[in-house]
This record gives structure tokens, sequence and C-alpha cells, in this order.
């Protein structure tokens, strides 16, 4: 598969959130977008799948620009989980993941479709939870489930809005590495948007910072996860320490001009 | 930050005066609605009258005699009674919203329109009054007494449950619903001139107030207005959620079914004699919130002049269209419609 | 493995479960259907009127004059349209209803408390005081006045479901908002017609469902079964748009264009029902919650099970109707709403305050 972010810029009337996004992906692997709050990681995402259309430049999947493809051909090469979801109907967590078949799928759910979307429950580790009603788990519950909504698109690429943030430090290693080994094992191209440096260090390919709407370093978790970076792109100071041949970032107190106390 | 908090003062003062100059064209339209009416006298001829008859110099002609009673038993109390259920229905619209957090909460989202429209079908068709009153004064103590039912209902509710905000919105709708039902069911089966009596009564109109009915809609207008002036800030406390407001001091619960039966009492009793009259409740606190931004304590009086300025607006227009006038209820919901769909589109943030 | 089969089989076991329940509340329904139409039916015994309604299918007539003729013709031309508009309308507001609530991502969602009964009302009011609608008579006009005036709360709709923030309470209040306008509209008209106009309109207005000719039951017929076999179809799609906007585009579906069919379609459903019965409120609301309660919230169950539990229940209202009061002094939407509102309240007490 190859995905390919040519000049691509955004902007809600005249307020510029991305310019000059010039990326490509080729490979399959666990992809980290990086930055700090509102530089655009979710508006890159969005003009990804079609929620936004890009003002400038094009993103091309397999060499088709993204909005000439037909939505259903779309949901069948490219899945994507939100943040945040809403629902106000009770459903089950089973048919709540199996709506993650629907391009797939005819009229009525097959047994192919059921044990994909237990595996996918398994994977994320909530199967026991699979009869519960959808709106009634906790929200790291729910987190997962609409992760095992997204593995079970079974398409070559995934885009995930944090798909850990509600989620203790084991299962957001848990989870990360998951993903990680799906990516190796299925060929799949994992696109996440991720706020923790040391757990993207760990497991990311790739490693994509943003900054002030354009891309500021690209490479390998050592090559972008360094202090020059970390203190350009986040105006935070750290150190960093090599532990198992990945970075680890370690923290220093922030710049003493911002916050006081008066 | 000492120069930040001169600015915020100074803002708070500009917007207290902004709306004090509503009070003018408040004031001055329902001075010339005072001379509008089905009979032809100009606006001269009606400040003429008002001013001898104060000077005790009514002439014994026909004409001052029409004149006189026509201004002093009609379009007088008309306008002061006006300007008293537009504030008070303004003021409740206010306080609804805020103790609901609702942008489309007014104060007959109580259930108060439909029970009042109820007690009222229940005397124009079955002829039973509640307190055993007859003609208008039945449709009025009717009319109040069942508006209550709603409230009571309420609070009943608040007993085995806590009154959240929705919890209140949405039995409040239960509850009209129940009583439309009923009325309905009344309607079926009475004559077709009480059937008309019935929808005149629905649309609302000033036509009936006299000047009995003035102080005691000038007293529930006083009694809402002191009060949502010293609660103002606790209503402030409450919009930052109800966990915020317990820990600053307030009870949410206990504030919510004051302030409903505040509400509910005086806006009963400005329905009782006016009807039902929408959409005044539910787009003034808006409009006020666009000149004196979101402090209760300044959106409580600008709402009562913005409510008397439309309310006695509405009915000037109503009388002066149409040959026999048009319900005001009808013009109110025309022109509060459109701002009412700009105010729905235009919420955006998930507070609502 | 064992687990995953086990898994996989418990699943198509409730699904089965699912399909029972909807067999059953279909043989409920032939039994309602029965039992209304032999329900102060000018004194005949139940299966008197079973042999009736089969001779008629059968195509066996009677020679005039003979009882057995005007029996016939009572139950053919006058009990039998009533059931038979029974169980659209049921059918027609439970389809508009399930689909309001899931396109609208609001469990509070129906053509009555969203104010788009009120508009059809208002239309079809318009239309009689203006003399393009005389009685039951011009049932196409009804509908078509009916569906325009539909389309202004339709609209309104459409703006605001995007905002997937707007809780339910917010959306009923506009509703509520909504039908003032047009209530006092309609209300307007009525008082400025004629009481001969105003009664025939009040009569209508209240919901009722006897004596609407053949004519308006056929029209009803042909545009509730379509559109109810459109949304049943578009069921799948309208589970995947209670996910969100963002998650239904990414699973392949077009909210926007979706919205905008069903909507379509539930203002031609809301305006034939209307046009013809006047305001049957509730219906739409209850019975999508209820069916709920026994069949989860897959619209490809709820549609079916909520089709007939509404034709049902309103052929139980019309029961009740004319036994309480056989000369009709209490119209079958007086009924309705004297059960619907009450369920309405329990419902809300029932609930989670998280749902809403």
């Amino acid at each position: 598969m190859l995905v390919q972010i040519n000049n691509l810029g955004f902007s809600y009337t005249d307020v510029p959130i991305l310019k000059n996004i010039n990326l490509e992906f080729s490979e399959p692997g666990l992809i980290a977008i990086l930055g700090p709050n509102g530089v655009g990681k979710s508006t890159l995402i969005h003009c990804m799948n079609r929620i936004l259309k890009p003002t400038e430049g094009t993103v091309t999947i397999n060499g088709k620009d993204v909005q000439e493809y037909h939505l259903k051909e779309l949901a069948l090469i490219q899945g994507y989980v939100p943040c945040m979801s809403v629902e106000s109907f009770p459903m089950s967590v089973v048919d709540a993941v199996l709506l993650g078949r629907h391009p797939h799928s005819n009229w009525k759910s097959t047994r192919e479709d059921l044990e994909i979307a237990y595996d996918m429950l398994r994977a994320v580790g909530v199967e026991d939870l699979a009869m519960r009603p959808f709106n009634k788990l906790s929200a790291g519950q729910h987190q997962k489930v609409m992760l095992a909504r997204g593995l079970a698109q079974q398409t070559e690429i995934l885009l995930l809005d944090e798909p850990t943030a509600n989620l203790d430090v084991k299962h957001q290693l848990e989870v990360t590495r998951m993903l990680r080994d799906f990516a190796h094992e299925k060929n799949i191209l994992v696109i996440m948007i991720c706020h923790d440096l040391n757990i993207a260090a760990k497991y990311a390919d790739e490693v994509i910072m943003l900054k002030d709407g354009m891309v500021f370093a690209t490479g390998t978790a050592d090559e972008v996860i360094t202090d020059e970076n970390v203190s350009s792109v986040y105006n935070v100071n750290c150190h960093i320490v090599e532990d198992e041949g990945r970075p680890h970032v370690i923290l220093r107190d922030p710049d003493g001009t911002e916050c006081r106390a008066d | 930050m000492s120069g930040e908090e001169e600015t915020y003062l100074r803002l708070d003062k500009r917007r207290r005066r902004l709306y004090l100059l509503l009070i003018i064209p408040m004031v001055l339209v329902a001075i010339y609605s005072i001379s509008v009416s089905l009979y032809e006298f100009s606006f001269d001829e009606a400040m003429d009258i008002i001013v001898r008859h104060f000077r005790g110099e009514i002439k014994d002609t026909y004409k001052d005699f029409l004149l006189d009673n026509l201004i002093f038993e009609g379009t007088f109390p008309r306008a002061v009674g006006g300007v008293l259920v537009g504030a008070i229905l303004a003021i409740g619209g206010v306080m609804m919203q805020a103790i609901v957090r609702n942008p489309l909460a007014d104060s007959y989202t109580t259930g108060i329109s439909s029970g009042a429209l109820f007690g009222v079908t229940l005397y124009l068709a079955l002829d039973f009054s509640l307190l055993g009153h007859m003609g208008n004064l039945a449709v009025i103590s009717n009319a109040l007494l069942f508006s209550l039912v709603p409230c009571a209902i309420m609070i009943v509710f608040s007993v085995f449950r806590k009154t959240t905000p929705t919890m209140m919105v949405l039995v409040g709708i239960a509850t009209m619903y129940v009583f439309s039902a009923a009325t309905m069911l009344i309607k079926y089966n009475a004559e077709n001139d009480v059937i008309q009596q019935i929808y005149d009564w629905s649309l609302g109109s000033l036509a009936k107030v006299t000047w009995d009915n003035v102080p005691y809609l000038l007293i529930s207008f006083l009694i809402i207005m002191i009060v949502g002036l010293l609660i103002a800030k606790r209503i402030d406390v409450l919009t930052a959620g109800d966990n915020c407001a317990t820990t600053m001091g307030v009870n949410p619960s206990l504030l919510r079914i004051g302030c409903l039966i505040l509400v509910s009492v005086c806006t009963a009793i400005a329905v009782s004699f006016s009807g039902t009259i929408g959409f005044v409740g539910l787009i003034i606190p808006h409009l006020s919130r666009l000149i004196v931004g979101t402090k209760t304590s300044l959106l409580i009086p600008c709402s009562a002049v913005m409510g008397g300025l439309l309310l006695i607006g509405a009915d000037s227009i109503a009388r002066v269209c149409g040959s026999s006038s048009l319900p005001v209820g009808v013009l109110t919901a025309i022109i509060g419609t459109p701002v009412f769909l700009f105010f729905l589109l235009k919420t955006k943030n998930s507070s609502w | 493995m064992t687990d995953k089969q086990s898994f996989v089989d418990d699943y198509i076991h409730s699904t089965k479960l699912k399909l029972f329940f909807i067999l059953m509340m279909g043989v409920l329904s032939v039994f309602c259907i029965f039992l209304s139409l032999s329900t102060e039916a000018a004194g005949l015994t139940f299966d008197q009127c079973v042999r009736y309604v089969l001779d008629f299918f059968q195509g066996i007539t009677y020679d005039r004059g003979t009882p057995d003729y005007y029996y016939s013709k009572y139950m053919i031309d006058y009990k039998a349209p009533r059931v038979v508009f029974a169980v659209l309308a049921g059918a027609g507001l439970a389809v508009a209803g399930v689909a309001m609530q899931s396109v609208m991502n609001n469990p509070l969602a129906d053509p009555y408390t969203t104010g788009l009964s009120s508009g059809a009302c208002f239309g079809v009011a318009l239309g009689t005081c203006f003399g393009f609608i005389m009685g039951s008579q011009n049932a196409f006009e009804s509908v078509v006045f009916s569906f325009i005036f539909s389309l202004i709360p339709t609209t309104i709709l459409l703006m605001i479901a995007p905002k997937a923030k707007i809780s339910p309470s917010t959306l009923i209040l506009a509703g509520v908002a909504i039908s003032y306008l047009f209530n006092a509209m309609t209300t307007l008209l009525l008082v400025t017609t004629d009481s001969g106009t105003l009664a025939q309109v009040y009569q209508w207005q209240v919901g009722t469902i006897s004596g609407i000719p053949w004519s308006n039951v056929e029209l009803t017929a042909v545009i509730v079964v379509i559109g109810s076999i459109i949304i049943w179809m578009l069921s799948r799609s309208l589970n995947v748009l209670s996910l969100g906007d963002s998650s239904a585009l990414s699973l392949g579906l077009d909210p926007e264009a979706l919205r905008v069919a069903c909507l379509m379609v539930i203002s031609f459903l809301v305006a034939v029902i209307v046009g013809s019965a006047g305001i049957l409120g509730f219906v739409g609301l209850m019975a999508p919650h209820i069916v709920r309660l026994l069949v989860g919230s897959d619209n490809r169950f709820v549609i079916p099970m909520a089709i007939m539990f509404s034709a049902c229940f309103l052929l139980v209202c019309d029961v009740a109707s004319l036994i309480m009061s056989p000369l009709g002094a209490i119209p079958i939407g007086t009924v309705v709403s004297m059960i619907g509102a009450p369920i309405f309240l329990l419902l809300i007490i029932r609930r989670n305050s998280n749902v809403w």
C-alpha cells in the first residue's frame, strides 16, 4: 500500500492549521504522530479520511486521491477510530464491534464476522465483556471496544486518534504493543496520534513530530525524540536516556516564565 | 493584574448602562400603545384625556366619556399589564434556563401552560370551577390553580429522585403531554362556540386585563424581580455544574426547587390573566445575553425591560392589524420563531 | 478454540431468540386484528365477523336486502378500513419513530415530540380552511399539504442533527417550540374560520380513525408499505449511524445523505397518516423503546417488532375507546395520549440519567 500526502494544507476560514505537509508511507508498521495540543494532529488524520477536505494539496492512497474514492471502497482500505464517540442506544459490546464489519458483510452477520469480532475483542483483552451493554462500560473499557471495532474492519490502513488516552499504564503498554505486533503480522499501516512520548518511543517504527502546523521531524524513534527536538516542539526541557535500544524521555521542570501565582 | 480588574469593572458598568437605555423605548411604546385601539382616536387626544382625567376635568360629553372609558378601563391597564406580564415571563425564562442549564427552557417548561389550559377548559366546557366562582373569575382561578399542579408534581418527584436539570425538563414535558391529552378529551365533546373560546384563551390576549388585576401582576413582578436579584449570584454558581456548586456552598436541588416554585407561582398568576403567550420567556434571555452578558444579576433586569417592550410592542402591532384583534400569542410566535431558530443553530458548545 | 465457538453459538442462539419474539408478536397482531374487528360490531359475534371477512376474500357476495348483505357491507365498508388503517398507522408511526431516533441519535425523538406532526397538521388545516380539502374526500390533497408543511420542521431538524452534542432534552424543547408555533398558527386559522369548519378540523386533529374511506386507506397502504421497506433495508446503515458521524463516514456511509433520505421518508409517512387521522402522538416514541427491551437495539429486529407492536397497540386503543364510548365520544387519539403520556413519564423515571 502507498499513502502519499502532498503539500497538504488546511485552514478553517482564515486560520491556517496545517501547512505544506509532505509525507509518504509505503511500509506497514506503527507510526506515531506527536505534537503539542492544537498543532493539527487530529486535523491531519481528518484530512486523510475525508472528514475534512484539505484546502490545499492532496492525500492519495495507492495512487488515487482520497476524495475520489467511493466511500464504501475507502472503508475497505482505511479504518478510523475517533478518540471519543457518541452513542445513546444500549447495544451490546459484540454488536458494537460487529458494526466494524459493515463495509464487508451483507445483510446478516456471518459466522466469520462473529469469529473476527471475537478475535479482536480477545486481542484488546475484553472478550469477557462481550454481552454487556456498550454504554455501561468504564472509559477504558469503552475505548478498548472502539479499538476492537476498528481492528475488526480489517483494513490495510488504520487511523487512531489517541487510542490509549483513557487507559492505565499497563493497558497503554499492552495495547500499543498489540498494535505494533498486529501491524507487523498482518501488514497493516497503523497511524496513531499519541501524547505519551515514552510509549511512542518504545513501540513506534516511525515517529512524526508536528510543530506550528508543519512537519518538524520524521524518522525512527531515536532520530526524532532528542532533547533539542522535544525542547523546540514542546517547550519542555528533558534528558534522553537509552533503554533497550530505544530513547526514554526524562522530563525536567518547565521554563519558569509561564505560570506564577501571585 | 489590577489593570485587568479595572477593565472588567468598567465593562460591567458599561453593560449596566446599556440596558437602562432600553427602558426609554419600552415606556414610549407603552404610552403609544395606550392610544391604539379599535376606535379611532389620535395620540394627542389620548394624552389630552389622560392629563385631564388626572386633573378631574373630564367633561360630560359623550365623546369625552367614551374616550375616558376606553383608555382608563381598556388600553391603560392593558399597557401596564402587558409590560408586567412580559417582564414576568422574561425573568421566568432567565431563571428556568439557568437552573435547567438548557437554552430552550422557559417558564412554561414546567408544564404551567398546559395545566392552565386544562383548568380553563374544565370551566368553559364542563362548568367546573375549583373555587366555585363564575364567569371570568372562574377562568382566572381555575387557570391559576391548575397551572400549579405540574409544579406540585415536580416537587413530589424531587422527594424520590434527585432533581437533575434533564429530569426537570422531561418531567415537565411529560406532565404537559398528560394535561394536553386530558384537555383534548374534554374539548372533543364540547360545543363549537365553547371550543372557539378555549382556542381564543390558549392563544393569549391582554384584552381582559383590568385595573383589578394589575395589583396582583405588580406584586408578582416585584417578587420575582427582587427574589431573583437576591439569589442571582447563587444561580450563577449553579451554571458551573452541580458538583462545583455544592463545593461552593450552594445546594443545587434546593435552589432548583425554590426557583421552580417562584417561577411557577409568578408565571401562573400572569398566565391566569393573559393566557399562555409563548416565546417571550424563550427568546428574551438570549437577546439580553447579547447585550449584558451572562451575569444573572444583570440579565434579570435587562430581560424584564426587554420582555415588557416585546410584549407591549407585539400587542400594539396585533391591535393595529386585523379587524378583530390578532391574538398576541400568534404574533410572538411569528416574531419569536426566526430568533429562536437563530439561537438554536448557533448552539455549538457541549454544555447544552 | 472452544471459547470462540461457544461465543459464536451463543450469539446465534440469541439471534434466534429475537426472531422467535418477532414471530410471537406477529401472532399477537393477528389476534388483535380479529379482536378489533369484532368489538362493537353491530352485535355480531366473533366467528360471524371472521366469516364475513373471509367470505369477502373468497369473493362470495350476498343478495341485496338480506341481513347478510348489510352485515357484510358494515364489516367491509366500515369496520375493515378502520382496522386496516389502525394497523397501517401503527406500522408507519413506529417506523418513523425508529428511523427518527436513529437519525437524530436521540432516544426521545419521534414525529410528535419533534414537531413534525404539528407541521403536517397545520398543512391540512390550511388546506381545509381554504377549501382544498373537504373532509376525508381529498386524500391526495391532504397528503400533499401535510407533506409540504412537514418539510419545515424536517429542515430545522436537518440543520441541528449534525450538532452531535445536542442533548435529548434540547431536541425535545426545540420540538415543543416548533409545535407551539404550528399550533398557534393552526389555532389562528381555526378561530378565523366558521365554526362548522372549525369543528370539522378539530375533530380530525385530535386523532380519529372512524369514517376513513377505503381510498384513503389504499393511499396510506402504498406509502406505509413502501416507506417501511425502504427504512428496513436501511436498518444496517442506521445502526452504523449511531456511532456518530465521523465513525459512520469511516465505515463507508454518507451520514448527511442518509439523514436526508430517511427524513424524507419519515415526512411522507407522517403526512399520510396525519392527513387521514390527525395527530396520534407517542406511538412512534414508545414502541421502539418497549421493543428494544426485548430484542436489543439492532434496527433489523427493532423495526419489524416495533411495527407489529404499534399495530397491536393502536388496535387495543381502538378497542378500548369503543368499549368506553360506543358512540365515539372518546377518540382514539385521546386514548393513545392518555396511555402514552404516563408511559413516557415512566420511561423517564426508569432511565439512568447517564443515558440522556
